[in-house]
């Protein structure tokens, strides 16, 4: 990877759909796209894989629901056992309401805390965005100048038929992307 | 801005207006709006200072919610006697209450939640605000079960942690404690819910706002985000996550506030049908009181484009569909009570029909089975006063569902020689004012410094879907 | 016959000789244990009844909803919904030959005055007459939906769909009320002094659940032989797995709300259901039940890729149909045929029979109309779906 960005800006979702296709399918590195909404199937033309999430939300959902049924079993039936309406202290059919609650709490907030581990998100983080209107109404696609046959006009050949917006270079450094 | 729309209409081929697709899929926000202007209109209200009508809706809010809290500081000091309860009528108003409540805010989560796990695209005009709305309704249903404990400086009993009584735990047996754990589960999730929805937004504003205390807030709870697709991308998969954990906890929590009742033996209680009965019940009730939000928030935040005739019918017609699942309820129960042959459920169900309560029946059969049939019609649907009148008579009628559910059952006892009546005290009565005070105020307070319309999710929804399936094909035949 | 029928004109025969030599075996069963027999034909004819009712409560919801992703599999269902008339035919025969396992008595005499509901519910021309009316509204209305869909094919006219929309709010409507009492008359009935309330949502998420699962069966198939080829894509499969996932759950909240209702209270005339099916060697039938409807369906399809991969798929289907077998047998056999349970040759024949009427009927009645509502407006965007 060099240091050297490529930002292509476009006007709608179609016109960046397209040119991520077109440009991934010839090879060029994408680096990351930025879209004030979720693009339905940018993921797919970035060639992004599905995300490892869902397995997360699984764990804590099982962990929640294994460890409160073994909990209630253990301060029902051996911690201080208390005969309620004569239901035997291991009453399965009475701990499943709370273990489900308990699975549902911790499966959520688990995948939520992943997310913002694995995107980097936490409160007060300073962000220099690529575009002010990246949020507002602008499609960003971000291209790495990767090697010697990156050819700047045949890019902006390629790009033109998608009502390019704007087409600008910018360097990696410690700060984010400079002019 | 002209420039813009112009590339965004070339690529088309003009749609026919005989294309059947254009009358089986209507625009759903109106106007033409661009994402530009979708930042710029809900902005808008966060840069003005407030009109007369919001002011004046605040000011009642606030006097009502001041009211409550005299009559909760007074009950508190001296106690629970202040209430009209009795031996035989041991729950009745807080429970209704209670009730109530959490089942206004299921109905926020059924927009954000379910709507969006069957990919409803109308949602996205109300989700933020029904969200809103469900938060702020599950607030005031908990505070219900703390002001009944007379003592609610100790509530934190009610949680499993290891103290200096033995440790004597919680008793997981009981419904009680489950509802602890799903009405702060609930709470919980619904926050996060919201909150996540909410960063995106957050982004937006902080990027639009001058450098000031506005740009720091939002700077500083939008986390960072920069909406990087890889972002983006994970951020989809948790909140599909979340849908598909908010969707069972919905039905959770409703079934076991119903099995408060359901697992005692009191005829009209007892009964196995109340777990889903009181799920469609919930979810009706707050449909309805996500209406008459909607029609006051489209008029006062001016919101017609955004909330349009398109939403309000969608809307209608999930509450006619739960209004008659409502009604198959009810008519389960009488046929049951009949059928069984059981004499204890036949009185309890003949005298909530014409006995002392029958006024409460009656009105709740009126007001959630029998008016709402109305809306079979499309041109009732379309009348927005019409169906304002209409979500206003189903939050009464459900209101006086669960009180027909509970006073009824009660006040007729095993032994007649327990006979009693109920009525409410002014001190109860001030109390359900107070926490309307309360559910209005935070709501108002909501619509003036927060993004009333998820802009990230409206934004993606604004091509017409024939665009959207012209392109589509395009794109599949040229692969 | 038009050419879709071609590639199942041997499976087709096949089936039906399947049908045929099951059924001369339980001719054979009838003479020599006609409870068991009839239990059998119950729970077969039962099922059947409520694929076809399955088949029109989908289109009927997909068309209220404005729902698109369905339309290019919508035959599927549609074939399913026309099978009503010869199996509500079938179970109305079932039901007038077993009219004495629907008998009731008050316990003592001294309760009588209680149960003139009942005596008057139960009349055997009422009850029956009930039954009739159900099966002929469900047989009329699915038929409307089905023939206006079939009409759209030469047309293509909006006002078709239109029309669908608004007989499908009625089918749904006169669904709930009708199906919530069938499932009532036909097998709460059987525990003569038992009831829940919850009887009727029960039976509908059973019935939701088996009729998703035989669309999958008999998508693929279609998908496989020809006719749905490159028409019900993955995507679609896709989303048939997350609606069975969602109606796997249902069926279990469902199942567990009146279980553990029961369980709580434990008042002898609620708990007589589930004592005799849960102590003794019911009780590992009732395990079973629920691992085939629910534990096995969540964990197999909780992941994305399987819910895109034809063979865990057509597995995860076959499972929950076969789960959906149990059940029912849970719900009649222990009533009829008492504490121990049996399976056998003249189970193995009821469920041969079950296959074999279902697969025959249902490839007859598919190949009647085109395999694609190739008119309907709404079928571009169903084919062109991801979800």
């Amino acid at each position: 990877m060099s240091d050297r960005r490529l930002l292509a800006s476009f006007d709608c979702e179609e016109d960046l759909l397209a040119a991520t296709t077109l440009l991934n399918s010839k090879g060029y590195r994408i680096v990351d796209a930025f879209t004030p909404y979720a693009v339905h199937g940018l993921d797919h033309a970035m060639g992004l894989k599905p995300s490892r999430l869902t397995w997360v939300c699984f764990v804590c959902g099982m962990v929640g629901a294994l460890g409160m049924l073994w909990f209630e079993y253990w301060i029902g039936a051996i911690s201080w056992p208390i005969d309620v309406g004569g239901k035997p202290w291991n009453s399965l059919p009475s701990n499943v309401p709370v273990a489900f609650e308990t699975a549902v709490l911790l499966a959520g907030f688990g995948s939520v805390f992943a997310l913002l581990g694995v995107s980097r998100l936490y409160p007060g983080k300073k962000v220099q965005p690529v575009l002010e209107r990246v949020t507002d109404d602008r499609f960003v696609l971000v291209l790495d100048e990767a090697d010697a046959r990156f050819d700047m006009s045949q890019v902006e050949a390629m790009l033109k038929p998608f009502n390019l917006a704007a087409l600008e270079e910018r360097v990696v450094t410690t700060e984010g992307l400079q002019r | 801005m002209a420039k813009s729309k112009k590339q965004r209409t070339t690529p088309v081929a003009p749609v026919q207006a005989a294309d059947p697709l254009a009358t089986l899929r209507p625009q759903l926000i109106t106007g033409g709006k661009t994402p530009a202007d979708v930042t710029r209109d809900i902005c808008a209200p966060l840069d003005h200072s407030p009109g007369a009508l919001w002011w004046s809706a605040f000011s009642v809010s606030m006097t009502a919610l001041i009211v409550g809290t005299i009559a909760v500081t007074y009950q508190i000091a001296t106690g629970i006697g202040t209430w009209g309860l009795n031996r035989t009528v041991g729950w009745a108003f807080d429970i209704t209450n209670f009730v109530f409540w959490v089942g206004i805010g299921h109905a926020g989560t059924l927009i954000s939640a379910v709507l969006f796990l069957f990919r409803q695209k109308w949602r996205t005009s109300v989700n933020r605000s029904a969200e809103a709305m469900t938060l702020i309704a599950v607030v005031c249903a908990g505070l219900f079960p703390v002001i009944h404990m007379g003592r609610p400086w100790l509530a934190f009993w009610m949680f499993p942690y290891p103290n200096t009584r033995g440790s004597l735990w919680v008793n997981f047996k009981s419904p009680l404690l489950w509802d602890v754990f799903a009405i702060s589960t609930y709470l919980l999730i619904s926050a996060v819910f919201w909150y996540v929805g909410l960063i995106p937004d957050l982004a937006t504003i902080r990027d639009k706002s001058k450098p000031g205390w506005r740009r720091r807030i939002t700077g500083f709870f939008s986390l960072g985000w920069n909406g990087s697709a890889r972002t983006w991308h994970r951020y989809e998969t948790v909140y599909m996550l979340l849908a598909g954990l908010a969707t069972p906890l919905v039905f959770s929590v409703h079934t076991i506030v119903s099995m408060d009742f359901a697992t005692a033996m009191i005829p009209g209680w007892h009964t196995t049908i109340f777990p889903p009965y009181f799920v469609a019940g919930a979810i009706f009730s707050g449909l309805a009181m996500v209406l008459t939000l909607m029609l006051i928030a489209r008029k006062v935040m001016h919101l017609e484009d955004y909330i349009t005739v398109l939403h309000i019918e969608a809307m209608c017609k999930l509450m006619l569909s739960m209004g008659c699942i409502v009604g198959l309820a009810y008519g389960t129960e009488f046929f049951i009570a009949a059928y069984s042959g059981n004499p204890y459920e036949q009185f309890v169900f003949l005298n909530r029909a014409l006995g002392p309560f029958s006024w409460a029946y009656w009105t709740m059969v009126s007001c959630n089975v029998l008016i709402p049939q109305l809306l079979w019609l499309r041109s009732l649907r379309r009348n927005f006063a019409f169906v304002f009148l209409i979500s206003i008579v189903v939050n009464i009628g459900m209101w006086f569902e669960r009180f027909v559910i509970i006073v009824t059952s009660l006040h007729r006892d095993f032994l007649p020689s327990s006979w009693a009546s109920y009525v409410p005290t002014i001190v109860e009565v001030a109390t359900l004012v107070g926490s309307f005070g309360l559910f209005f105020s935070c709501f108002l307070l909501f619509c003036r410094f927060m993004p009333v319309i998820a802009m990230a999710e409206v934004k993606g929804v604004l091509k017409s879907p024939q665009r959207d399936l012209k392109h589509d094909s395009a794109r599949g035949d040229a692969a | 016959m038009t050419p879709a029928s071609a590639p199942f004109s041997t499976l087709s025969r096949r089936l039906a000789l399947l049908a045929i030599v099951s059924a001369i075996t339980l001719a054979i069963g009838a003479a020599i244990s006609p409870v068991r027999t009839w239990s059998n034909l119950l729970i077969i004819n039962f099922y059947l009844v409520t694929l076809g009712l399955g088949g029109a409560l989908f289109i009927a919801l997909t068309y209220v909803c404005n729902a698109s992703w369905n339309v290019s599999f919508r035959r599927v269902p549609e074939a399913l919904a026309v099978l009503l008339a010869p199996v509500g035919l079938g179970l109305l025969a079932v039901l007038a030959l077993g009219r004495e396992h629907y008998d009731w008595h008050p316990h003592g005499t001294g309760d009588a005055g209680t149960f003139w509901f009942k005596e008057m519910w139960c009349n055997s021309t009422f009850w029956f007459g009930r039954a009739a009316v159900y099966v002929s509204l469900w047989i009329l209305l699915s038929r409307a939906l089905v023939t206006v869909s079939r009409r759209q094919d030469n047309t293509g006219t909006l006002g078709l769909t239109i029309a669908n929309k608004r007989l499908s709010a009625l089918f749904l409507f006169v669904y709930a009320v009708t199906f919530s009492l069938a499932s009532c008359d036909w097998l709460m009935l059987l525990e003569p002094l038992w009831f829940s309330t919850i009887w009727g949502v029960y039976n509908f998420a059973g019935m939701v659940q088996a009729v998703l699962a035989t669309m999958i069966v008999l998508a693929l198939v279609l998908r496989s032989r020809g006719p749905l080829r490159r028409i019900f894509t993955d995507d679609h499969l896709h989303d048939l797995g997350k609606l069975l996932l969602g109606f796997s759950c249902f069926w279990m909240y469902i199942w567990f709300s009146q279980y553990m209702l029961i369980w709580y209270t434990n008042i002898p005339e609620e708990a007589s259901y589930f004592i005799p099916r849960m102590q003794g060697a019911w009780g590992p039938i009732m395990v079973v039940n629920i691992v085939l409807n629910w534990i096995a369906p969540f964990l197999f399809l909780l992941p994305r890729p399987c819910k895109r991969s034809e063979s865990v798929m057509m597995k995860v289907a076959v499972i929950v149909l076969i789960g959906r077998w149990v059940d029912l047998y849970v719900m009649v056999f222990p009533t009829t045929m008492g504490d121990w349970p049996v399976f056998g040759l003249w189970e193995l024949a009821g469920g041969c029979l079950l296959i074999g009427t279902f697969g025959w009927l249902f490839f007859r009645s598919f190949a009647k109309a085109a395999p694609v509502p190739s008119a309907d407006p709404l079928l571009g965007e169903s084919l062109h779906y991801h979800c």
